[in-house]
């Protein structure tokens, strides 16, 4: 691979470019689903390839191929050029890069069980257990399950002299109930909605989610949401589970933060931000105890957005986002890093594969564990609304307004979790909802959220981001009905 | 825009002849008989794209791509799978069909399965346009200068992109069937920003030229202008005039739906109201990739031919897009289908 690498660095450098850095990547992937017992999906795929992005006359041009001879990649590597030269002739200014420095390096996520070599069987009998357990369950209309394998090989090259293998591996699984009444559709979903829980990790993930012990549990949930009380309409406390305070995080935080869409870069397609430059240190984003972190590194755990150097050759870092409650810092790549006067890229340019442009996208973003056991944080709270497991979400192209809705929410009462409650909703601004968190749950409660499906950019690029959360209270929010029958 | 081949850069690599194609597709049939697989079905399918990306009233990501990749399904003693790779080599393409044959393997038998069409008879549908397979670069880049250059006179910011690209899909059977469709697509659109106010245009089609870059640049920035007084209105019950982009917005929430599974699962808004007065009467949706000002690969997944699918009456649920498939409480006749590969968005008017 470094071979053809070192060759497009060559004919891009030959053609006129004064940049240019190199992917080859080669993606495997296994897809397993179940539905109402039968198998669904059962598909595996490889896809190789080499994207070079180069800048010539001062503009950046872009061009991947799959013809992996020495002359599909010389033609590759040239077509890339020849593409910046065009971008220079509607460029406003030359574009300069935050310096780095070069990098010669191998890293491997770490993993247990190498998910591709445990029978498929295996994974299929339990995906189908798993649907049984769940269809047991009388009033449940739809019983769905899913894994996902996926292992990415990746060599970057540039011309400032890095060379960096990265070998990822990662899992999902998830269940989903299903039960429709009445012209009602209730669901719940196991660990996590979407897809379920995607980690850097091997089979060993698949294992630790205990899914036969929960799938009961989900579809008794979804058809005694059918009888539950509707959730009330009111402004009040609402405590918001981890993986919906999740959600929220890459919403509400995680987006506005990116740095190309605060300068406009994303204004025709995924939108702009609310954080404008002025903001920077100056905005108090959030109440004290909120803290948010961007961290690729592994210490911070097994996440989506855990790598080793981003796919422009920066090192995985960690940056502070929301301190002591006060707006800190953005995502940014080596370009955005120099409009903005930063010294450094914060590295966070990712690409989905070998045929697309990195860009900036979230790493991890994670808000820090406070101090609270989640049974002291009940015990403190007489009146509130607690709501778990994404169902729709929706905000604004600045990331200010916005309304979630759950599965499924539960009436606390009196310090004590009492009925639950169904069509859950709450809305809010950004910046007043988190100015309004008082309780933060401790470490022990901490989980690291995969969301395997963030969409960005033209062409469309589909990134797996991660959020750690544990459960937290909010005041005075506007809560309400997602549905209710005319 | 300048015709083709008038630019001094070279347009974007073109699609492999059809003969190319098939040679690929019957090569992966033949090895897929060779390894024991009682029914293969194949699908080539080829990707020619590029795009300019620009904000600020520059552009700031420019992009090409080519890719093709091959899926492979096998069928064995009531079983089946898919593997799918970008190599088509003699050995890549054998690995992926005993990858598929040993997922296949791993399974229960499903009684349900059917057996694999056999050939089909295909309407012509002509939406590959040499004129838009020969735009450049630079051809991209004028266009975008231009609608940047108007930005910047009025004192707007531009942002938008401006694509082209070719794709080529072919579907390949064990029992006989072959398709392959070819279209080229063309699309640009712009968002112009002026103070807070903002107002986008778009356009896309099969032929670059049915649309003109630098008209909808004057629309969408004549709209931001107008709109830099706009006030706001209490909450309230308005009559709302939506332009046909943001209708085809809310319209394609709906388009999963009227999917003939959705309703057999249950999950869809159709459930329990098929038939019913469900919209306004003014109020008719046709599912129909024929259309002239239609773009789409006019068969499924499994290589039937897709048809003229009316979905809503006056009003009113009429019918819905089945795969072969489909359980028969709710099937009728083989119509559009999303089955075991790719998914056929429903297209709507």
């Amino acid at each position: 691979m470094w071979d053809l690498s070192a060759h497009a660095l060559d004919i891009a450098k030959l053609r006129g470019a004064t940049y240019a850095d190199v992917r080859v990547m080669h993606l495997r992937q296994r897809d397993l689903t179940t539905k109402n017992g039968q198998v669904g999906t059962l598909a595996q795929s490889e896809s190789l390839g080499l994207g070079i992005r180069v800048l010539a006359n001062g503009a950046w041009g872009f061009a991947s191929t799959d013809r992996l001879s020495r002359d599909g990649v010389a033609a590759c590597a040239a077509q890339a050029v020849a593409i910046a030269k065009a971008s220079a002739l509607a460029k406003r200014s030359d574009v300069v890069m935050a310096p780095e420095d070069a990098y010669v390096d191998s890293w491997q996520s770490p993993f247990r069980k190498d998910p591709f070599e445990i029978p498929l069987e295996t994974q299929l009998a339990l995906l189908l257990a798993a649907d049984a357990e769940m269809r047991r369950v009388k009033g449940v209309t739809l019983t769905e399950t899913d894994m996902q394998f996926r292992k990415i090989d990746s060599w970057f090259a540039s011309s400032i002299g890095s060379r960096i293998h990265q070998r990822k591996v990662i899992s999902g699984c998830g269940v989903v109930a299903t039960s429709f009444e009445n012209g009602e559709i209730q669901k719940r979903s196991y660990p996590n909605s979407f897809g379920g829980q995607h980690v850097l990790q091997g089979y060993e993930l698949i294992e630790s989610l205990d899914l036969l012990k929960h799938a009961p549990r989900v579809a008794e949930e979804a058809v005694a949401l059918h009888t539950a009380a509707q959730c009330p309409q009111k402004t009040g406390t609402l405590i918001l589970g981890g993986s919906q305070l999740g959600l929220q995080i890459h919403e509400s935080v995680g987006h506005p933060i990116e740095l190309d869409r605060v300068l406009g870069q994303e204004a025709n397609f995924a939108g702009t931000s609310f954080l404008t430059l002025d903001q920077l240190n100056k905005l108090r984003y959030g109440a004290d105890i909120v803290n948010v972190v961007a961290d690729a590194r592994l210490e911070h755990g097994p996440g989506l957005g855990t790598f080793a150097y981003d796919d422009e050759g920066v090192p995985a870092q960690c940056t502070d986002i929301i301190k002591e409650g006060q707006f800190r810092g953005y995502l940014s790549s080596r370009e955005t890093a120099h409009l903005i006067g930063l010294q450094r890229s914060s590295g966070t340019m990712r690409t989905e594969s070998w045929n697309r442009l990195p860009m900036i996208r979230m790493t991890n973003v994670s808000l820090l564990p406070g101090t609270w056991s989640f049974d002291d944080l009940l015990a403190d709270t007489n009146d509130a609304i607690l709501m778990e497991t994404n169902r729709s979400w929706s905000i604004d192209d600045r990331r200010y307004q916005f309304q979630f809705s759950t599965e499924i929410a539960w009436e606390i009462k009196g310090g004590k979790k009492t009925r639950m409650l169904k069509n859950p909703s709450y809305s809010g601004i950004t910046t007043e909802f988190w100015n309004s968190c008082d309780a933060i749950c401790n470490s022990e409660h901490w989980t690291l959220w995969g969301t395997p499906n963030c969409g960005k950019g033209q062409p469309m690029q589909t990134m797996g981001t991660g959020h750690g959360a544990s459960p937290a209270r909010f005041q005075n929010i506007h809560i309400g009905t997602a549905f209710a029958k005319s | 825009m300048s015709p083709a081949g008038k630019s001094s850069s070279k347009a974007d690599a073109a699609l492999l002849p059809e003969r190319q194609i098939r040679k690929i597709l019957d090569r992966a049939l033949e090895l897929g008989k060779s390894v024991g697989s009682e029914e293969t079905e194949v699908h080539v399918d080829e990707v020619v794209d590029a795009l300019t990306r620009f904000a600020n009233n520059a552009i700031h990501q420019n992009v090409a791509e080519h890719g093709l990749t091959v899926s492979i399904r096998t069928v064995v003693d009531g079983r089946t799978a898919r593997a799918t790779t970008n190599r088509i080599d003699e050995d890549s393409l054998r690995s992926a069909i005993q990858a598929s044959l040993s997922l296949a393997h791993s399974q229960p038998k499903d009684p349900r399965l059917l057996s694999l069409p056999g050939k089909q008879r295909y309407r012509t549908v002509n939406r590959f346009v040499k004129e838009t397979a020969g735009v450049t670069p630079e051809d991209r880049a004028r266009a975008v200068r231009r609608a940047c250059d108007l930005a910047v006179k009025r004192g707007q910011t531009a942002a938008g992109i401006f694509s082209t690209g070719q794709t080529q899909n072919a579907i390949g059977n064990s029992r006989g069937l072959f398709a392959n469709y070819r279209e080229t697509h063309a699309e640009f659109s712009i968002t112009m920003q002026e103070e807070s106010a903002a107002s986008w245009a778009k356009a896309n089609s099969a032929k670059v030229s049915d649309f003109e870059p630098q008209r909808l640049a004057e629309r969408a920035s004549e709209k931001a202008h107008r709109a830099t007084n706009a006030h706001e209105l209490p909450p309230g019950r308005y009559t709302v005039v939506l332009e046909p982009a943001a209708v085809l917005d809310l319209v394609g929430f709906l388009f999963y739906d009227f999917s003939a599974t959705a309703v057999a699962d249950k999950r869809s808004c159709l459930n329990q109201r098929m038939g019913k007065q469900v919209f306004g009467k003014n109020i008719s949706i046709t599912d129909d990739v024929y259309h002239p000002l239609q773009l789409g690969v006019p068969f499924d997944g499994e290589g039937i031919p897709r048809q003229r699918v009316l979905l809503v009456d006056r009003g009113v649920p009429k019918n819905l897009v089945y795969a072969r498939a489909t359980p028969k409480p709710q099937r009728k006749s083989p119509r559009d289908t999303d089955s075991h590969c790719r998914t056929n968005m429903a297209k709507l008017l």
